[in-house]
């Protein structure tokens, strides 16, 4: 006869299953923890200041780039009205091939540098083209006025410690805000037409 | 006596580790992952025909309806239709996407149908349109196009075009 139940059986713990559920833990903890890495702003410090609203009266300035067709050329005439009414010329040559052309985008850069160093409060800008203008030179026109406007205004070996701290200097220092394109009728184009026609 | 007293064996089990369990969950993770990273964005499948504009802009695209205007023919993917640049130039120079009629009245049926559609969630952040053109396009079609969506009341009109990493 068998006697005594008991057994002499170490009682086990399963650790596989723990270890499944803390793996899956430990793994969404690290991915959220990354993601609010990405996420996080680093704001100036707090200046306080009583800021005066500016009612402007002076006239819209308005800026136009527009893009004519000449030929094997384009021609880019960037006008603004405003107080002070003026314009920039400039001629590419076009690519033969239609291919992105970084000519296009550096001219285009350049130019609308030059109009924000004049009017660096100017947020939106009209483009337009003539009708027969190529859609890939729209395109690269395009990436040289965004490229200038998302390019941080920084002079260079700017280390950390160098920041700025009035908030005026503050104001400077960050990066140049998104210009909104708002895209022209190439009706609106054909009107430059007879200008800068050599 | 030996019998009567049997010696205890210790047997000492070797200590395994159940891996099947542990893979399976991996297996799981990095097949969400796979999924998140490959279909989580929006696609593009323009005509064969048709070479799309080279940017060097980072930027990704929305899902949304998609309308692809090459050379020769403009194809509304969303409704799967397709009509000739010059027909539709001649369409939207005479008439408004209201008044038209024939094939384009066909379209802007189909196109009302596919707006009235689109889930009120995604109306109030604005109807999107990504307009992806040939390289080859005139900014004439490419604007007309963008503006015979708006009148119909797509809101935000992506021009999309391929990167280009050089």
């Amino acid at each position: 006869m068998a006697g005594g139940g008991g057994g002499g059986r170490q009682p086990r713990i399963d650790l596989v299953p723990i270890i499944d559920a803390m793996t899956c833990v430990i793994f969404f903890m690290l991915l959220s923890s990354t993601f609010v890495e990405f996420t996080k702003i680093t704001l100036p410090p707090s200046i306080s200041k009583i800021s005066e609203a500016k009612i402007s009266n002076d006239p819209p300035v308005a800026p136009k780039l527009i893009g004519l067709e000449r030929g094997d050329q384009l021609q880019f005439i960037l006008s603004w009205a405003g107080k002070s009414p003026d314009r920039i010329v400039a001629k590419v040559n076009r690519d033969p091939e239609n291919k992105r052309s970084d000519v296009i985008q550096d001219k285009v850069q350049e130019m609308i540098q030059k109009f924000k160093k004049k009017f660096p409060d100017e947020k939106t800008i009209l483009m337009g083209f003539s009708p027969q203008v190529k859609y890939q030179e729209v395109i690269s026109a395009l990436d040289g006025a965004r490229k200038d406007a998302k390019t941080p205004e920084k002079t260079e070996g700017t280390k950390a410690s160098d920041e700025p701290k009035t908030l005026s200097a503050l104001a400077a220092a960050e990066p140049k805000q998104l210009m909104d394109i708002v895209m022209l009728s190439w009706t609106e184009a054909q009107l430059f037409e007879s200008e800068g026609k050599e | 006596m030996d019998d009567f007293f049997p010696k205890r064996k210790k047997k000492r089990e070797l200590a395994q580790l159940q891996l099947a369990p542990l893979i399976d969950i991996f297996v799981l993770i990095v097949f969400f992952l796979i999924k998140g990273t490959v279909l989580g964005g929006a696609s593009l499948t323009p005509p064969p025909d048709l070479k799309p504009a080279m940017s060097k802009s980072p930027e990704g695209i929305e899902p949304a309806g998609q309308i692809y205007v090459g050379s020769e023919k403009i194809y509304f993917a969303m409704i799967n239709e397709n009509m000739p640049v010059a027909d539709f130039l001649k369409q939207v120079e005479e008439n408004t996407p209201e008044v038209m009629k024939g094939q384009a009245g066909d379209i802007v049926k189909k196109l009302k149908d596919y707006l009235s559609s689109i889930p009120d969630k995604e109306r109030k952040s604005g109807i999107l349109l990504n307009l992806l053109a040939d390289n080859n396009a005139h900014y004439k079609t490419v604007f007309e196009v963008a503006k015979f969506f708006r009148q119909l009341g797509f809101q935000n009109i992506l021009f999309v075009a391929e990167g280009d990493k050089e």
